[in-house]
């Protein structure tokens, strides 16, 4: 049984047609079993929960973006019971990053009908302190530089005008590193972007899978604006990965989710349920 | 001479076009022991161990302090430390290691730096030592 999760912004009227083109092909493909509207009052982690503990489903399909996708894979994951959890699709109303690394794509009846194919695997998933992620974690310092005016100035005077870079430690298996990169990248599954800059560094991307129980760790510094490539990268393939700083910095998960350092990154194997599209990227 | 030079520089490309599985670029410092099975390309600070069974490439900004087992080893940086190298070893021009080194082939282009005593193994008592190591695993 398949049971959609249909987010709060989807209300929207310019969603009104795309809406009805989905409901249109689920109901062909004789899918359509069962949805809720997510609101203020009953968020996603109450309807995943209250699912999970009380109905019987295998397909949990979250329709929205990101966000949306992050919230249902969270509440997926935290469920205490993890036996017999449904296996997650999405139905991408936006660009997303979790649509297009699990092979689901942005045209709403193919989207549909990558979702009826019921191809179910079980796939690494990443952990960062007590939050999930399905394709990275991303720290990106360089940020830093369009902070307000306040904060300009305040750098001009503290530190000679320069935005200095957070120095980052980060302990690997059997060694640490030091880094004041612009961007740190834990990969689980890799989007067309990394799949740029790894082919960039000669590395093999096969070797990235969300099958191996393993993290893929990105450090980017140097950005060439005219090739948009970093001209400085380090990679490492490790079980486990601390990050460590002076001052606290943020990352985010799957571009959603806020995690404050230090933060505690494992990758558990084959730990997560998923529909797969065609076109996914392992 | 210019030939075999030339022949070094394609064996440091041919080490950087295979895969790679681990690289330090730059602006990291790394401490501790990297243990690998894949290519490590090294451009960055490095303390500790490199051990691989793949290929190791040493970039001209590297500065590695450590002991060094791989397979084949291209060295363009500095290293200090003591180098083991099961198939070859190359020091490009520029290219300085302070230490001993033990290899089947060594090459040191004009304008390398090498400042140690070199072992070199025989392909024979190389392939015997491999068996050894075989058999004890077994």
């Amino acid at each position: 049984m398949y049971f959609y999760i249909i987010d709060n912004f989807i209300k929207e009227k310019r969603y009104a047609r795309i809406y009805h083109r989905m409901s249109m092909q689920l109901n062909d493909l004789g899918i359509f079993d069962d949805k809720i509207q997510v609101t203020k009052v009953r968020p996603i982690e109450d309807i995943v929960r209250d699912v999970l503990s009380n109905r019987n489903i295998e397909q949990i399909v979250a329709v929205g973006n990101d966000s949306t996708a992050s919230k249902v894979i969270n509440a997926i994951c935290k469920h205490p019971n993890q036996e017999n959890t449904p296996a997650f699709g999405i139905i991408p109303f936006e660009t997303s990053d979790i649509a297009d690394c699990l092979g689901f794509p942005t045209n709403i009846e193919d989207a549909c009908s990558m979702i009826s194919r019921r191809k179910i695997d079980k796939i690494d998933i990443g952990k960062a302190n007590k939050d999930y992620f399905l394709t990275s974690l991303s720290i990106q310092q360089s940020t830093l530089k369009n902070k307000g005016t306040f904060d300009k100035i305040k750098n001009i005077f503290i530190k000679g005008g320069e935005i200095q870079l957070a120095e980052i430690q980060l302990v690997l298996q059997n060694f640490k590193l030091t880094s004041t990169a612009e961007k740190i990248d834990i990969i689980n599954i890799y989007n067309d972007y990394w799949k740029k800059q790894l082919n960039n560094q000669g590395i093999n991307l096969k070797k990235i899978s969300p099958y191996d129980g393993l993290a893929n760790l990105l450090i980017s510094n140097n950005l060439q604006k005219e090739t948009d490539s970093f001209s400085d990268i380090s990679f490492f393939t490790t079980k486990n990965i601390t990050i460590n700083t002076k001052d606290k910095i943020f990352a985010h998960l799957d571009n959603i989710v806020k995690v404050k350092t230090p933060i505690e990154v494992t990758i558990k194997m084959k730990y997560f349920k998923a529909l797969l599209g065609k076109n996914r990227h392992f | 001479m210019f030939k075999n030079n030339q022949e070094n520089y394609d064996n440091a490309e041919n080490i950087q076009d295979q895969d790679v599985e681990t690289i330090i670029g730059p602006s990291v410092k790394l401490e501790g022991n990297l243990i690998g099975e894949g290519n490590i390309s090294i451009y960055g600070n490095v303390s500790g161990k490199i051990e691989t069974k793949g290929n190791l490439l040493v970039g001209d900004s590297a500065k590695i302090k450590a002991e060094i087992n791989a397979a084949n080893i291209s060295i363009a940086g500095l290293v200090e430390g003591n180098i083991n190298s099961s198939q070859k070893l190359e020091i490009i021009e520029n290219g300085k290691v302070i230490g001993d080194i033990s290899s089947q082939m060594l090459s040191i282009a004009p304008g390398a730096l090498f400042s140690g005593q070199s072992n070199m193994q025989d392909n024979a008592e190389s392939a015997a030592k491999k068996k050894n190591e075989k058999a004890t695993e077994e």
